[in-house]
């Protein structure tokens, strides 16, 4: 184990409103979350000297944007990645790094976006050569790639649809006990199957909730978090992965040969590794779900879950708040909103820090979390001071 | 592509393929983004595992019909400005009827 001084943790997390209109731009979404989690670090802009942060088709605003708009200082690092829900743990991680490794002090990583009012990234056209194999004959959103893949995964697993539903009702169960999601009205399985195909396999409630918003977190030394407000949530470990093959676009699958694995598969062992705990130690994950197929193929993915078994997992409760491992405990990406998995960096930052509130995991010394759905990703492991 | 995924050569020659193959995974769209599927509701889109080798996404004929793992042969359907390859389940016995 290296130094304190050369680990990171993070100290704050911030969330501007979320809604369906914000009416306001996007670097103002921004800047608030910005704010709001130095705020909640106890800093302040001029502490910050390095910013990260990640946009689909330009729909966001650059880190020199933010800084200039808080008045910030000289930054010493920056990224700025045209990547979707596969960076924040990567950001963070990487954050993590350059805190370590002397080249920023402070680094913020901040996801914003009207998603919903302006540029909606579930329907949008990914620049590049795959979509001429896609669009022209209606196969143009990213919902249909992803349930391509939670298709054969069913199959394969020998899950059905109901595995699925049973995502959405017990995510929905925390969405009811956090005041920031956007679906908060009861699913219960009936309910789940009564709703109309949006594309076969998946329902409605098997489909986030696009958002305007945003959210940030603070990563800072260990030693410097012990000084500050929060407790700090130790970045014990990150990996980024693409598998072989990972195609031309975020869309783009034709390349890849296994639809029932994704990144997590990819990048278990060394996740784990590097920080130095078993699958067995984790008390709460935090797994993307742009779709409810995505937790079930993460969960499975890292080992958290056998083959085949995700879905048992949940219709058992093993996902509740009593269960064997509390999952999604915001409700997600499902049911709190589609902030591209920071808000899950966030909600894993909150349940490690014991601020969960009243969907608070009982043992949360050990979170992992994941970003991203498909060919490529990233994860992260989160841990108590200890 | 540029060059092949397999072992980065720039070389390439045009083969005929039988487009036959067998459905690897589909999806039925039910809400459509574009407002020329949007007349085709519903529709089914399938992975399609050549038996050439490569993959190849197309929608099948008709609606609803395809499961994984059912033999699939060319359908050729003409547009406007373009012909669309899609897919036609193949019955167990093999025989897929005559044209209408």
């Amino acid at each position: 184990m290296s130094s304190n001084r050369a680990r990171a943790a993070v100290a704050g997390v911030g969330y501007t409103a979320l809604s369906r209109r914000s009416g306001r731009s996007v670097l103002s979404l921004a800047t608030e979350a910005v704010g709001n989690a130095l705020a909640d670090a106890g800093l302040r802009p001029g502490d910050v000297d390095g910013l990260a942060s990640f946009m689909v088709m330009s729909d966001s605003v650059p880190c020199v944007a933010v800084s200039s708009a808080l008045g910030m200082g000289q930054l010493r690092t920056v990224l700025d990645l045209q990547l979707g829900g596969q960076a924040p743990c990567h950001l963070v991680w990487q954050a993590a790094q350059a805190v370590a490794h002397g080249d920023a002090n402070v680094v913020v990583v901040y996801r914003a976006l009207n998603g919903r009012s302006q540029q909606r990234v579930g329907t949008m056209h990914f620049a590049g050569e795959g979509g001429q194999y896609r669009y022209p004959i209606g196969y143009d959103a990213y919902l249909m790639y992803v349930a391509m893949w939670a298709q054969r995964f069913l199959y394969e697993t020998g899950q059905t649809a109901e595995d699925l539903g049973a995502v959405a009702v017990g995510q929905r169960w925390y969405a009811q006990r956090n005041d920031r999601a956007m679906r908060r009205e009861p699913l219960d399985l009936d309910a789940y199957s009564a709703e109309p195909y949006v594309v076969e396999p998946f329902r409605r409630s098997d489909c986030t909730v696009e958002i305007d918003g945003a959210c940030a977190v603070v990563i800072t030394s260990l030693d410097r978090a012990r000084d500050l407000p929060q407790r700090p949530a130790v970045v014990a470990s990150g990996c980024y992965r693409a598998g072989a093959h990972p195609g031309l676009d975020i869309g783009d699958h034709l390349l890849w040969e296994d639809y029932t694995r994704n990144y997590t598969s990819w990048l278990r062992d060394e996740l784990f590794a590097r920080a130095g705990v078993k699958s067995g130690d984790v008390d709460v994950a935090e797994i993307y779900d742009c779709f409810t197929s995505t937790v079930l193929i993460g969960l499975e993915g890292l080992g958290l879950c056998g083959r085949g078994e995700s879905g048992a997992f949940f219709r058992s409760g093993a996902a509740r708040i009593d269960g064997r491992l509390p999952t999604n405990t915001n409700g997600g990406l499902l049911a709190e909103g589609y902030l591209h998995g920071m808000n899950t960096v966030a909600e894993a930052v909150l349940q490690v820090q014991g601020r969960g509130g009243v969907r608070q995991a009982p043992r949360h010394e050990v979170a992992v979390v994941t970003s991203g759905a498909l060919m490529d990703g990233s994860a992260m492991i989160l841990t108590a001071d200890r | 592509m540029p060059s092949c995924p397999w072992c980065a050569s720039r070389g390439f020659e045009t083969v005929q393929s039988s487009g036959l193959g067998a459905v690897y995974s589909f999806v039925t769209v039910h809400a459509a983004v574009s407002a020329a599927a949007a007349a085709l509701l519903p529709y089914t889109v399938a992975t399609v595992q050549l038996d050439d080798g490569p993959r190849m996404v197309g929608r099948v004929e008709p609606t609803g019909q395809a499961r994984i793992g059912d033999r699939v042969r060319p359908h050729f359907v003409d547009h406007p400005d373009w012909t669309e390859l899609c897919f036609e389940v193949v019955p167990a016995d093999g025989f897929a009827g005559l044209p209408a």
